[in-house]
């Protein structure tokens, strides 16, 4: 369907995308809300797997449904998966 | 700029607790209520900064996610508005100052005078009052041609006057009339005598002839050039003597001063009214105006009240304050008498004549009860003086 649309695969499986900007920015699409947050980690809920951004002095510099964009020192990006547990 | 627009807009910090603070944010963002300066305080509390219209909002999505809400601080505009809506002098002062500005300024309240030598102040103002101007009145409507005339046939001596109004100030300039000199008649005949007597030293005849020479004593009166003169045809010619006659002449005044007199002791008891002057209205700060004090002194301050800037309001406070004195008598010693009566006779022989002191000779005599200085002087000076042949 997605190749016959054109659209790009993540989207239309409904895929989390996380997009890293130099070591200071994350965004992340496609997420099911704020899950856990403080200034060593943010996870985010997304289908199939939880995101856990690490670092340190981290915040959320905009939320929305749609896109969650988290400034700070990213020291690095964690996929939980649900079979792994939570 | 961002700060700029949510000053404008105005924010309010939240502090929200409960289980699972980022339930929160999951709400704010499902509801498009958008936050900032996140700040996690503990594992049940969360901070942070919505905007003001949003704020109800937030604090229902909370309440109905069993969250503790506690809103810690309001700013911004809307805050700002929010505090002056009942306080209604803040929205009638301002443009009711301004409009007492825009109308007060339309009025005189200070009136300088300038130009004037001769003429005192006090004299102008009275006469500017009489014609309508003064403290109060209305400054645009001056006929400054009626008015220069009406003050120049009150006050002769001007010879020109205008005002100029500005603001609430009027500029008053003044022109003196300059007196023509006195034109000597140097067609008419006269002769020269002394005007006091005294020791010729010094005679220089320009017009006449001379009737006394250099070393001559003359008495006052005494003709000194005659103004009649023989012609060449035999008869005689009158002339206006004219000529420079130096002499030593002498004088002898004397004063007496009694030693004992009327000074003052003060009591240290003082009484002070004050009182407001606004324009030409007086307002007395005080009920009773009598003065229980026997005898006192009355000083009276005046001060002028003045804005920032040297700019003045004619609103001026006088404080006149009465210090209580018990007249008793008094003796001063004979030397402090002696040293004002020298003065005193010093400025006495000033004033009688115009010519250079040669001598002073004081001489004092006391018998006690009162002290006698006289003063012996010898003067050079131009005894001359010009008195019409009859």
């Amino acid at each position: 369907m997605s190749q016959t649309l054109g659209l790009p695969l993540e989207y239309a499986a409904g895929l989390p995308k996380v997009e890293l900007e130099g070591f200071t920015l994350a965004r992340v699409e496609c997420h099911r809300g704020v899950l856990q947050y403080c200034t060593e980690y943010v996870e985010l809920g997304s289908k199939g797997a939880r995101i856990r951004i690490n670092g340190s002095g981290l915040g959320l510099k905009s939320l929305s449904p749609e896109l969650a964009v988290i400034c700070g020192r990213i020291k690095g990006v964690e996929y939980i998966f649900e079979e792994d547990g939570a | 700029m961002r700060g700029i627009f949510d000053r404008i807009r105005g924010t309010a910090r939240l502090r929200v607790s409960g289980a699972r603070p980022e339930r929160m944010l999951n709400l704010l963002a499902r509801y498009g209520i958008w936050f900032s300066q996140m700040e996690r305080t503990d594992e049940l509390s969360l901070c942070f900064t919505v905007l003001h219209r949003d704020l109800r909002r937030a604090q229902r999505l909370a309440a109905e996610a069993y969250f503790d809400v506690e809103v810690l601080r309001h700013s911004g505009l809307p805050t700002l508005t929010q505090r002056v809506k009942r306080r209604f002098a803040l929205y009638i002062m301002p443009p009711l100052c301004v409009l007492a500005v825009l109308v007060l300024s339309l009025f005189i309240w200070e009136i300088e005078i300038t130009g004037n030598e001769t003429i005192s102040d006090a004299q102008i103002l009275s006469v500017l009052d009489e014609h309508g101007i003064r403290v109060g009145s209305f400054g645009l409507c001056i006929d400054r041609e009626l008015l220069r005339d009406k003050v120049i046939s009150v006050l002769p001596k001007i010879s020109w006057m205008t005002v100029n109004v500005k603001g609430c100030r009027a500029e008053v300039i003044i022109r003196e009339r300059v007196d023509p000199p006195e034109i000597v008649d140097i067609g008419s005949p006269a002769d020269m005598i002394a005007a006091r007597t005294g020791l010729i030293c010094e005679m220089s005849v320009f017009e006449g002839a001379a009737q006394a020479k250099k070393g001559d004593t003359v008495l006052q009166g005494e003709l000194l050039i005659s103004g009649t003169m023989p012609s060449l045809s035999g008869n005689t010619r009158l002339v206006r003597s004219l000529g420079v006659i130096k002499a030593r002449t002498w004088y002898e005044i004397s004063e007496k001063m009694p030693l004992e007199y009327i000074s003052k002791r003060y009591t240290g008891e003082t009484k002070t009214k004050k009182s407001l002057i606004i324009g030409n209205y007086r307002l007395n700060l005080y009920l009773n105006g009598g003065i229980s004090l026997d005898a006192c002194d009355k000083i009276i301050k005046r001060e002028r009240l003045s804005l920032p800037g040297g700019i003045l309001l004619p609103i001026e406070t006088v404080s006149a304050e009465y210090r209580e004195y018990l007249p008793e008598t008094a003796r001063m010693s004979e030397e402090d008498a002696e040293t004002i009566l020298k003065a005193r006779l010093t400025q006495r022989l000033s004033e009688q004549t115009k010519g250079e002191p040669l001598s002073l000779e004081f001489e004092t005599c006391s018998d006690g009860e009162s002290v006698t200085v006289t003063l012996h002087a010898e003067c050079m000076e131009d005894i001359g003086l010009t008195v019409p042949i009859q």
